[in-house]
């Protein structure tokens, strides 16, 4: 048996070429933030210190900081994708600045087509994904028509295409959000410009996701004290 | 003549749960060596009694269709025979669930079985296990993966649905090397963007069947050596299962 065991040692048959490297399956994540003029002063300077914290924190889960593709867009003067998809372990967190109206119903428009996109180059490329994450952070309430964009949100909603929350800070329209989405559970204010610990609860969701298996139900304490319990 | 080996080892990310190998694989060699049963399943993990629910289904198929099956039924009947062992598995968890006073998906799995009788093969599969074959230098998945559209979605036995939604099928062609495995090693030795199996990968365990020492347990021991390896636990964190089966004419 010593000659098949020297012949046939598999760690020393199979050669590291053999070992494929299929890419990390992804969980895309967009960031619909509020960059409207109302946010300059503490608000904008909090939630940048937040959107710092929350690449930190990916970056520092092993797996969330390959899995996680996270895209932000800003929704002020006009609508724009300021990070396009990326692992936070390629980006660095933008810097955000304010400036005019709250054109959230184009955002979310903008959003929600950037995430189909971005799963129709996951099938091309072969990468399997989990499902995507929409934050809308806003500190008011739209400018523009939301007719277009409520329509498309609450049909993803509901066909389980996107895991949304809306919160809000300050002077936010709550209602109007939850009107929106169509989702009254998953909008909620935030205690006082605590970006921080939000995005920290984004951060450690997001782990727990990327190592996720089969329908497993999490359950997340969110930072107004109740607990969020769904599917991923 | 029928020849195989397999293992399933615990995977790194269960060790740090502290969870046991959800993975199972099991077979039965048919009466006069007319061909085999085996079976891979992968305990979700998800479900807090996974290992229960892949032992059980996986125990169960391959005695189920080693009785029930012989060479005069046609390729309808034989498909028909899969379908029905799933559903009988489906009730056996619903059973097993009940005496363990746990809830049916707690024992979440995915099954995956081929059948080798004669010359002819079929399968079933419901999720994301995976079968390759070798026929002469040349590989190709015989059995793709079930899955949802998300990475974290797959398709469970313990759901009646998931099974009516199963593949029951014939093989195209006659495959005298098989490979079964779980996810877990699928993502290391099949391409994810083309399907394209790794021969590199597979050449050594097929070549192993034709030398002169072949001997099941010294080769199983290798093999677990080989899938608890640092270089293969580096690459994937998961319970992994590899069932290799051969049939020739010696």
């Amino acid at each position: 048996m010593n000659d098949l065991k020297n012949e046939f040692e598999f760690e020393k048959e199979v050669v590291d070429e053999a070992l494929l490297d299929n890419p990390e399956p992804r969980c895309p994540v967009v960031l619909l933030l509020d960059t409207s003029y109302s946010m300059s002063g503490n608000p904008i300077n909090q939630l940048n210190e937040g959107v710092h914290a929350l690449y930190a924190a990916l970056r520092d889960d092993d797996l969330a900081s390959v899995r996680v593709d996270l895209s932000v867009i800003t929704f002020g003067q006009t609508v724009s994708t300021i990070q396009n998809f990326a692992t936070v372990s390629e980006s660095q967190a933008p810097e955000l600045k304010v400036n005019g109206m709250t054109p959230m119903g184009e955002a979310i428009v903008t959003a929600l087509k950037n995430i189909e996109n971005r799963k129709a180059e996951y099938r091309n490329a072969g990468i399997s994904y989990y499902r995507p994450w929409l934050f809308v952070i806003t500190d008011g309430e739209p400018t523009d028509n939301v007719l277009e964009a409520s329509g498309m949100l609450q049909s993803a909603i509901s066909g389980k295409k996107v895991i949304f929350f809306g919160i809000g800070v300050e002077n936010a329209n709550i209602e109007r959000l939850r009107q929106i989405s169509g989702s009254k559970e998953r909008v909620f204010k935030l205690n006082g410009l605590n970006f921080k610990e939000l995005f920290q609860w984004v951060s450690s969701s997001l782990s727990s996701v990327s190592s996720s298996r089969v329908g497993d139900t999490l359950k997340l304490e969110k930072p107004s004290d109740d607990v969020f319990e769904f599917e991923v | 003549m029928i020849k195989l080996y397999g293992a399933s080892v615990i995977g790194t990310s269960h060790l740090t749960t502290e969870t046991p190998c959800h993975d199972a694989h099991t077979y039965r060699i048919l009466s006069d060596d007319l061909g085999y049963v085996a079976c891979v399943s992968d305990g979700m993990g998800s479900a807090s009694n996974a290992e229960l629910g892949s032992s059980t289904a996986s125990l169960f198929i391959v005695d189920f269709l080693k009785e029930k099956l012989h060479p005069g039924l046609t390729d309808d009947e034989v498909i028909l025979l899969i379908k029905e062992g799933y559903v009988q598995v489906n009730h056996l968890l619903e059973e097993t669930a009940e005496l363990h006073e746990l809830n049916v998906r707690d024992l979440n799995a995915t099954l995956l079985v081929y059948i080798s009788i004669k010359d002819r093969q079929f399968f079933g599969q419901v999720g994301d296990c995976t079968a390759i074959g070798k026929s002469g230098d040349t590989y190709k998945v015989l059995v793709p993966q079930q899955r949802g559209e998300y990475a974290n979605a797959t398709f469970s036995i313990c759901n009646m649905e998931s099974i009516e939604n199963g593949l029951y099928e014939k093989c195209d062609g006659f495959y005298p090397m098989v490979a079964l495995m779980s996810d877990g090693v699928e993502s290391i030795s099949v391409s994810a963007k083309d399907s394209t199996v790794s021969s590199l990968f597979f050449d050594p365990f097929f070549k192993v069947f034709s030398h002169q020492n072949y001997n099941q347990a010294e080769v199983q021991k290798s093999l677990e050596r080989f899938l608890q390896s640092e270089r293969i636990n580096k690459k994937t964190d998961d319970d992994k299962t590899l069932l290799f089966i051969q049939v020739s004419d010696e």
